[in-house]
């Protein structure tokens, strides 16, 4: 008997001979051969069928990665042309098959959101694009296109006719229009885009224009037009330009040195006027103040000064001003007055504005102002002491010549006649009125010689002993005299009185002769009080107010009222003395109102 | 009847002149020499002082602004001399600064007098003047 020989070998090695050799064993074991058997074939069948399989699937896998190179290819192709298109390039570069595929699968993703975004993305542009297929036929146009060219006409309404027809409308626009039909060979040969740029057109505007071929495996599928309305850039441009070049004029021609420096303290830009010298100019930039010091031959000690400064300005986040002064050669002195602000982009230090200008002019001149003045001080002051020894020297001889009149006139007064006696007459009236003014004059120089003491002076006091004074006057003419409580001031006290016996002594002279009145009082103000002394009096014609302060101005003749013209003359100088201003309002016939002011802070001297 | 002797020490002809106008309308009997200068004052007071005489001033009267020696120099001789010092002096001036005052009263002036503008003032002035040196007051008396 014969079994398969896996069994054979298993039924020789376990089962005992008699039993193997009962029919029934027999029968058993026949079945269990015929299964054996039976699991052998299959196993060849299998192993066959295996054999074969493998042979396939790497046939397919070759012919997979064939088209996987293919596609990638196709896909890099893509990449390049949207590149052209969008400037962007992405190039996948592998031999690993896997990731090749992985690859091509993401470029397949890619690609389709690429295209969606693509178009998106050219119905969205700001450019006007054109597409157009190899037998020159629009097949896109945006509506920014329609909108840039003014045709009129919606993006579907263009879709599908020929460019021609298209361009036909629009060159009419143009100022003078580009030979687009060449433009668009060369771009198609060369295998690039061609750019025109700037094309005016009849309105005004500019546009900037591309042609693009657009190649796809190799093969030439057609144009890309874009438009580009670049009116407002030029615009902007050209406003820029001009005021670039505005701010250099200025910057070149302004009597005054600009440099601009960074956080580094590195020179930015200089004017003309701080380095005169062009190529020195050029020099600096990029350079140190310390460099630029030492390029000028001078030690480290003005640029250590300077840079103090430049530090102070930053450090305080403010604009630092100083006054530099350096003697010339020829003795000279130069005064420049500087400045750094520093410029701040929130906490960050951007850059440092340097300044100067000469103001040599300025401070000479204030120097030979302020000489000037202490010698006009001086010689006022002169003036001062030599009025008071002339009018007094002056007395001596006038002395001689009164008592000899008087002398001659007790001896001969009685025999002269009538006519000599006239003559004679203006010879002492003469000496008289001479003697008042010598008088005036030294009073009036001696309103300065201070010798009294300053101190709180109560003006309602001094006016009532004024009133004193003036009481049989004030009876006479039934003056009507309204006081205010006038306030204590800081003064000397014979001067006050002075002043106001004077200014209220003139009320009283040129009072209204039917109904004189008279007021007296104040109004307080920050620095100072202003009095006013008021009447209804003759007035004076605006046109004497500066004249009334002079000495020995009168404007009235003598025998109409009396004087020599010194009383306002006095009171001026006591209200300066004081610190304070006089001043008149009136209108002839209408009454006159002085006031003066007195600084509460007191006393020049 | 006294009749008094008064030195007037005077550089102006035209103030002496009027001086001695002035002594006219007074009503003293009264003899006015005039000096006409520092000098010749000092000379005069020096001829006094080695003469011995009895016949010195009963009064000076003495400008400030002299030539040559200066009225106050004048004075200071005189105050400083034993014997001249009992003359008074008055200072008889146009001036009225401090420093004038203040340097004859310093060197014993007696009196300080400011020359008036009007005649008629100076009359009653120096009226007023002789009145007190040569009535009201008892004058000094030298012992013989």
């Amino acid at each position: 008997m014969n079994f398969n020989r896996l069994l054979e070998r298993q039924v020789n090695k376990l089962l005992p001979g008699d039993i193997a050799k009962s029919p029934e064993m027999e029968i058993f074991l026949k079945t269990i051969s015929e299964t054996y058997n039976t699991f052998d074939r299959d196993k060849d069948i299998a192993e066959r069928a295996f054999r074969l399989s493998e042979l396939e699937f790497i046939e397919i896998n070759a012919k997979l990665k064939e088209e996987i190179t293919l596609r990638k290819k196709s896909v890099d192709k893509l990449d390049e042309t949207l590149g052209i298109i969008t400037g962007n390039t992405k190039f996948s570069k592998s031999d690993n098959l896997f990731s090749v595929v992985e690859h091509v699968n993401q470029e397949i993703t890619d690609r389709k959101s690429t295209q969606s975004l693509f178009i998106t993305l050219i119905a969205n542009l700001q450019n006007g694009i054109l597409m157009e297929d190899t037998s020159g036929k629009i097949i896109y146009v945006n509506q920014i296109f329609a909108e840039v060219f003014k045709t009129g006409r919606t993006p579907e309404d263009l879709a599908g006719k020929e460019y021609k027809y298209l361009l036909k409308e629009i060159i009419k626009q143009f100022k003078e229009a580009p030979h687009f039909g060449t433009l668009r060979n060369k771009s198609k040969v060369g295998r690039e885009p061609v750019a025109v740029n700037k094309i005016e057109l009849k309105d005004g505007r500019f546009l900037d224009g591309n042609i693009i071929p657009i190649y796809f495996e190799e093969e030439f599928r057609g144009y890309l037009w874009t438009f580009t309305d670049i009116t407002e850039s030029i615009r902007s441009q050209a406003a820029l330009n001009e005021q670039k070049k505005l701010t250099e004029e200025i910057l070149n021609n302004i009597p005054a040195d600009i440099a601009l420096f960074d956080n580094q303290h590195n020179y930015l830009y200089v004017n003309p006027s701080a380095i005169r010298d062009k190529e020195r100019r050029a020099a600096v930039i990029g350079k140190s103040d310390f460099d630029y010091f030492r390029m000028r031959g001078m030690d480290d000690s003005k640029a250590i000064q300077r840079r103090g400064l430049f530090n102070k300005a930053v450090e305080s986040k403010s604009t630092i001003e100083w006054l530099d002064a350096h003697e010339k050669k020829d003795g000279d002195t130069i005064y420049m007055l500087r400045r750094f602000t520093p410029y701040f982009e929130g906490d960050i230090l951007k850059y440092v504005l340097g300044y100067a200008i000469d103001i040599s002019d300025r401070i000479n001149f204030e120097n030979r102002l302020n000489k000037t003045i202490g010698e006009v001080q001086k010689i006022n002051k002169e003036l001062e002491q030599f009025a008071y020894v002339v009018s007094h020297d002056l007395q001596e001889p006038l002395r001689m010549v009164k008592s000899f009149i008087q002398l001659l006139d007790n001896k001969i007064g009685g025999s002269l006649d009538d006519t000599d006696k006239t003559y004679f007459n203006f010879v002492k009236d003469g000496a008289e009125r001479m003697q008042r003014m010598i008088q005036d004059l030294l009073e009036y120089s001696r309103v300065d010689n201070v010798t009294e003491i300053v101190g709180e002076v109560d003006c309602s006091e001094i006016v009532k002993s004024v009133m004193k004074i003036f009481k049989p006057e004030i009876e006479r003419v039934n003056a009507k005299i309204k006081i205010d409580d006038l306030p204590n001031i800081l003064g000397i006290k014979s001067k006050i009185h002075q002043l106001f016996q004077n200014l209220i002594g003139n009320a009283l002279k040129y009072r209204n002769k039917e109904n004189t009145e008279i007021e007296i009082g104040f109004i307080e103000e920050d620095q100072f009080y202003q009095f006013f002394v008021k009447d209804n009096g003759i007035g004076i014609d605006p046109k004497y107010f500066d004249k009334i302060f002079v000495i020995f101005q009168r404007l009235h003749n003598k025998n109409a009222y009396s004087g020599t013209g010194i009383g306002l003359a006095i009171c001026k100088k006591i209200v300066e003395l004081h610190g304070g201003k006089i001043w008149v309002d009136s209108k002839l016939q209408n009454g006159t109102t002085f006031y003066f002011t007195i600084a509460k802070a007191g006393f020049k001297k | 009847m006294k009749v008094f002797k008064i030195l007037l020490i005077e550089d102006n002809e035209g103030d002496a002149i009027l001086t001695l106008e002035a002594f006219k309308h007074v009503g003293l009997k009264c003899n006015v020499e005039v000096l006409t200068d520092g000098e010749l004052a000092l000379n005069y007071l020096n001829n006094l002082i080695t003469a011995k005489t009895d016949s010195k001033p009963d009064l000076i009267l003495l400008d400030i602004n002299l030539p040559k020696v200066n009225g106050i120099e004048v004075l200071r001789n005189v105050k400083q001399d034993g014997f001249l010092r009992t003359i008074p002096v008055v200072v008889l001036t146009t001036s009225n600064s401090h420093q004038d005052l203040n340097d004859a009263y310093s060197n014993h002036a007696n009196s300080y007098m400011i020359k008036p503008m009007d005649l008629f003032v100076f009359i009653d002035h120096l009226k007023v003047l002789c009145d007190y040196w040569f009535r009201v007051i008892k004058r000094h008396v030298e012992s013989v």
